[in-house]
C-alpha cells in the first residue's frame, strides 16, 4: 500500500467535498429563486371542462417555450406549475390557495368558466396576486389584480350588429342558454340593434340540458326573422343547431360564440354557413398569424392544431405578461400592472394592448362564416375595439 | 343525573361488540380531537384553511351518515341541502344591512334547508317512499336545486354565483366583533364539528339509536310495536338537512363565495364516497373518509393533472376490496377478533 488513509486526510477530503457541493448546489438554488418567474397555471383538466382545457393549456405552453427561447422575461426564465380545477369552484379555490400558499407563484394564469374566475379571485385578490384570464365573458370585472384578454360583449357586438344590419337584415330572434353571459349579451344586442334601426322580434332562454327546441323553432318559423342569433352553449349547442337544420329554417344563423372548436363535437355540415364574430380566426391572413399557426402545429401536431379565439387569447395574455415584467423589471403586482398598459404585442389577431382603465385587452372584431371544413371564411376584419366597462376606472 | 330524557337513557346491557365499538370510538375521537385542537400550534395559514374546509365537508358527510347510516335512507342529492344552506347564508348576509345579518344568515342556513326537508320529506316519507325510490327522488332534488341556482339570476347571481359574503360576526353600537382570521374560524368550525359529532353519537347509542336500528332492520315490525316510524325518519331527515345546511353556511362565510356547483350531483357523489370509505353508520368514519379522500385527491391531482381520476378510481376499488364496510368498521373487526382471542373468559357476551 503506497498511500495510507488517515483520519485527518479523510476529514479534509470530506470537508472539501462538502464545501464544493455547498457552492455548486446551494448557491445556484439561491440564485435560482430570484432568477425565474413562477407561473401558476390552472385549467379545468377534468370534469365538464376537460374538452376545452387543452385549448388554453397548449397555447400557454407554446408561449412559455417561445418566451424562454428568447431569454425569458427581462432575463428571467419562466417556469410553471399546472393544476386542475376539476371544473368546480371547490377545486378552484383549493388549487388557488395551494399555488399561492405552498408553491408561492408570482402570477396566476388560465381558467375558462366564469365561476372558476370568481372562485379564484376570492383567494387571489386578498393575497394580492395577479390573474391573467383568457375567456370571452360577460365583462363585468373591474379589478387591478385581473387582466382579461378575451372579448367582452361590447367588443363582439358593437361592430358586428351594424354589419349584420347592412348585410343580412333588420330583424333578430335570440336563442340563448339560461345564464348570465347570454343575458348580458342580449342587453348589448338590443341596444346595438335599436341604434342601427333594426328590431328584436323574440328572445328565448333555455335551461342547460334542453333536448327539445321544437316549440321555440316553430315560433321562429312563424315570425320568420332575418336572422337567428344563438348563444346556446355547451353540448346543447349541437342539439339546437341540428334541430334548426332539420326544421330547414331559412333565417341566417349568427352568433358571437361559434368558433373552430365546435367542429370537433358536431357535424360540420350543420355548422356550415353560420356567421360569427370572434377576436381571432385561425384563417386570418397576416404574417404574425401564419408564424403562430406554424409554430403551434409544429409543437402539437396538425391533429391537435385547431386554434380557437380562446387559445389565441391565452397566448396573448402570457406574452403580454412577460413583456410587462420585462418593462417593469420586477414581478411586483403594482409595477407589472402599471407596465402592462404601456406595451403592445404583435399578436396573431393584430397588435393588442391592455386598456389601463379596466385591465381588459383591446381585441379585434373579426366576422367569419363557417366553411365546410369547420374553419372560417373571414368576411370582415374590423380592427381593434376598446373594451367598455361602465363605471370602471382603475 | 336529573335531566334524563328517554332518548339519552342507556337501557340494555352492552354487548362485547358494543363495548369494543364504544371504546375504539372514544379513543379515536379523543385522539383526533386532541390532534385537531393542537394543530394550529405548528400549522401555517394555508394548511389551517385546508383542514378547516375538510372539517366543513366532514360535517356534511356526518349529516349524510346520520341519514343513511342511522336512518337507513340514502340521499343522493345531499349537496342540495349543503348548497341551499350556503346560498341562504350568502343571500341573507349580503342583502341585509344590519349588525347581526351574518348571524341571521347562519340561522337561515340551518332553518331553510330544514323547512325544505320538512316539505319534501313529509310527502316522501309519509307516502312510503323508501329505498331506491328515495335515492332517485333525492337525486332529482339535487338537479332541480342546481338548475334553480343557475337560472334565478337576480337572486342567486346565476352561473357565476355570489361574491362578497361578510365574515361571521356582529356589530353592536360602535363595537364590531368579526371572525375574519384563519385561527378563529378554524376553532369555530372545529367546535361545531366536535359538538355535532358528540351529540349525534350520544343520541344514537341511547334508546333512540335502538329505535332507528329497529326501523332500519324491519320497519313493519317497529310499526307494529307502536312506533310512528315515518315521523322518526322525517325527524332524522330534517336534522340531517339542517346540519348539512349549517356546514353550507359556514363554508359560505369562510370562503366568501357561493356558486351553483355547491349543489351539484358531483359534490353529492363525493359526499357519498366519503361516508362509504370512512364507514357507514360510524359517525366518526365520514370525517376520516372526507380527510383521506380529499387529501388524496389534492396530492394525486398535483402529481398527475390529467390521470388523477383514474388513480383515485383505482384506489376506490382497492378500498372496497380491502375494507368493504369502510375503514373504521375494518379496524373494529380487527380489534374484536383480537379481544376474543385473548379474553375468551371474562366478559359475558350475547344475550
Amino acid at each position: 500500500m503506497s498511500k495510507k488513509i488517515n483520519r485527518r486526510e479523510a476529514l479534509k477530503t470530506i470537508g472539501a467535498a462538502v464545501a464544493i457541493s455547498a457552492t455548486s448546489f446551494g448557491v445556484p438554488t439561491l440564485l435560482k429563486a430570484a432568477d425565474t418567474i413562477k407561473i401558476g397555471f390552472m385549467a379545468p383538466l377534468t370534469g365538464f371542462g376537460a374538452l376545452a382545457a387543452p385549448y388554453i393549456q397548449r397555447p400557454f405552453e407554446l408561449a412559455v417555450e417561445q418566451i424562454n427561447a428568447q431569454g425569458g422575461a427581462g432575463g428571467r426564465k419562466l417556469e410553471f406549475v399546472t393544476e386542475d380545477t376539476q371544473s368546480s369552484t371547490k377545486g378552484t379555490i383549493e388549487k388557488t390557495r395551494m399555488l399561492i400558499g405552498r408553491n408561492k407563484v408570482d402570477v396566476l394564469m388560465g381558467l375558462i368558466y366564469s365561476m372558476e374566475r370568481k372562485a379564484a379571485l376570492t383567494v387571489s385578490i386578498p393575497n394580492n396576486k395577479l390573474l391573467v384570464y383568457p375567456t370571452f365573458y360577460e365583462g363585468d370585472e373591474c379589478n387591478r389584480n385581473l387582466i382579461c384578454t378575451g372579448q367582452i360583449p361590447n367588443q363582439s357586438i358593437d361592430k358586428f350588429v351594424p354589419w349584420l344590419m347592412q348585410n343580412v337584415g333588420k330583424t333578430v330572434y335570440i336563442l340563448g342558454s339560461d345564464y348570465l353571459w347570454p343575458r348580458t349579451c342580449t342587453e348589448h344586442i338590443e341596444k346595438a340593434v335599436k341604434a342601427s334601426g333594426g328590431k328584436i322580434v323574440g328572445v328565448e332562454y333555455f335551461p342547460f340540458g334542453t333536448y327539445d327546441f321544437a316549440p321555440a323553432l316553430l315560433k321562429v318559423k312563424d315570425v320568420n326573422p332575418d336572422m337567428v342569433w344563438t348563444m346556446v352553449v355547451g353540448s346543447d349547442t349541437s342539439t339546437v343547431i341540428k334541430q334548426y337544420r332539420s326544421f330547414n329554417l331559412k333565417p341566417q344563423l349568427v352568433s358571437n360564440a361559434v368558433d373552430e372548436m365546435w367542429a370537433t363535437f358536431m357535424p360540420k355540415e350543420d355548422l356550415t354557413g353560420i356567421i360569427s364574430d370572434q377576436s381571432y380566426f385561425m384563417t386570418r391572413n397576416s404574417s404574425a398569424n401564419s408564424v403562430f399557426v406554424k409554430a403551434y402545429q409544429d409543437k402539437f401536431g396538425v391533429e391537435n392544431g385547431l386554434i380557437p379565439a380562446l387559445a389565441e387569447a391565452m397566448y396573448c395574455g402570457t406574452w403580454l405578461y412577460a413583456k410587462a415584467v420585462a418593462k417593469a423589471g420586477s414581478t411586483d403586482n403594482e409595477k407589472v400592472v402599471k407596465a402592462i398598459s404601456q406595451i403592445q404585442f404583435d399578436a396573431p389577431q393584430g397588435p393588442v394592448s391592455i386598456m389601463a382603465c379596466n385591465n381588459h385587452m383591446r381585441t379585434n372584431s373579426l366576422i367569419g362564416k363557417t366553411r365546410e371544413d369547420g374553419l372560417f371564411d373571414i368576411l370582415a376584419d374590423q380592427g381593434m375595439t376598446d373594451p367598455n366597462i361602465p363605471n370602471c376606472s382603475l | 343525573m336529573k335531566w334524563n330524557p328517554i332518548i339519552f337513557r342507556f337501557k340494555l346491557p352492552p354487548t362485547l361488540k358494543q363495548l369494543v365499538d364504544e371504546r375504539i370510538w372514544l379513543v379515536a375521537f379523543i385522539g383526533l380531537a386532541g390532534l385537531l385542537l393542537a394543530y394550529p400550534l405548528w400549522a401555517d395559514g394555508y394548511s389551517l384553511n385546508l383542514v378547516r374546509d375538510m372539517l366543513i365537508f366532514g360535517i356534511v358527510a356526518l349529516s349524510l351518515d346520520w341519514l343513511w347510516g342511522k336512518g337507513g335512507m340514502l340521499s343522493f342529492g345531499h349537496a342540495a341541502f349543503f348548497g341551499i344552506g350556503a346560498y341562504s347564508m350568502a343571500i341573507t348576509s349580503i342583502n341585509l344591512d344590519w349588525g347581526f345579518s351574518s348571524l341571521l344568515g347562519l340561522f337561515a342556513s340551518v332553518a331553510i334547508p330544514g323547512i325544505i326537508a320538512l316539505l319534501i320529506g313529509y310527502f316522501l316519507i309519509f307516502a312510503g317512499v323508501r329505498g331506491a325510490y328515495f335515492v332517485i327522488v333525492t337525486l332529482a332534488i339535487g338537479i332541480v336545486s342546481q338548475q334553480a341556482a343557475i337560472s334565478w339570476v337576480s337572486v342567486t347571481g346565476g352561473d357565476s354565483g355570489l361574491l362578497g359574503i361578510p365574515p361571521l360576526g356582529f356589530t353592536l353600537g360602535d363595537h364590531r366583533f368579526q371572525l375574519d382570521n384563519s385561527l378563529s374560524l378554524y376553532y369555530v368550525v372545529l367546535t361545531v364539528a366536535l359538538l355535532s359529532l358528540l351529540f349525534l353519537w350520544q343520541l344514537s347509542r341511547g334508546l333512540y339509536g335502538n329505535l332507528l336500528k329497529g326501523i332500519e332492520n324491519n320497519e313493519k315490525r317497529a310499526q307494529s310495536l307502536g312506533h310512528n316510524t315515518s315521523l322518526h325518519l322525517l325527524i332524522v331527515m330534517i336534522s340531517s338537512a339542517m346540519l348539512a345546511g349549517l356546514a353550507g353556511g359556514l363554508y359560505a362565510s369562510c370562503t366568501g363565495f357561493v356558486a351553483p356547483d355547491l349543489l351539484s350531483l358531483m359534490l353529492s357523489t363525493e359526499i357519498f364516497v366519503w361516508v362509504a370509505v370512512g364507514g357507514r353508520g360510524t359517525l366518526l368514519g365520514p370525517f376520516i373518509g372526507a380527510f383521506i379522500i380529499m387529501r388524496l385527491q389534492q396530492v394525486v391531482s398535483s402529481i398527475s393533472t390529467g390521470l388523477w381520476p383514474l388513480v383515485i378510481g383505482a384506489i376506490f376499488i382497492i378500498i372496497v376490496f380491502v375494507f368493504p364496510d369502510g375503514i373504521l368498521p375494518f379496524i373494529r373487526k380487527f380489534v374484536v377478533r383480537f379481544k376474543l382471542l385473548f379474553e375468551k373468559s371474562g366478559v359475558k357476551h350475547g344475550r
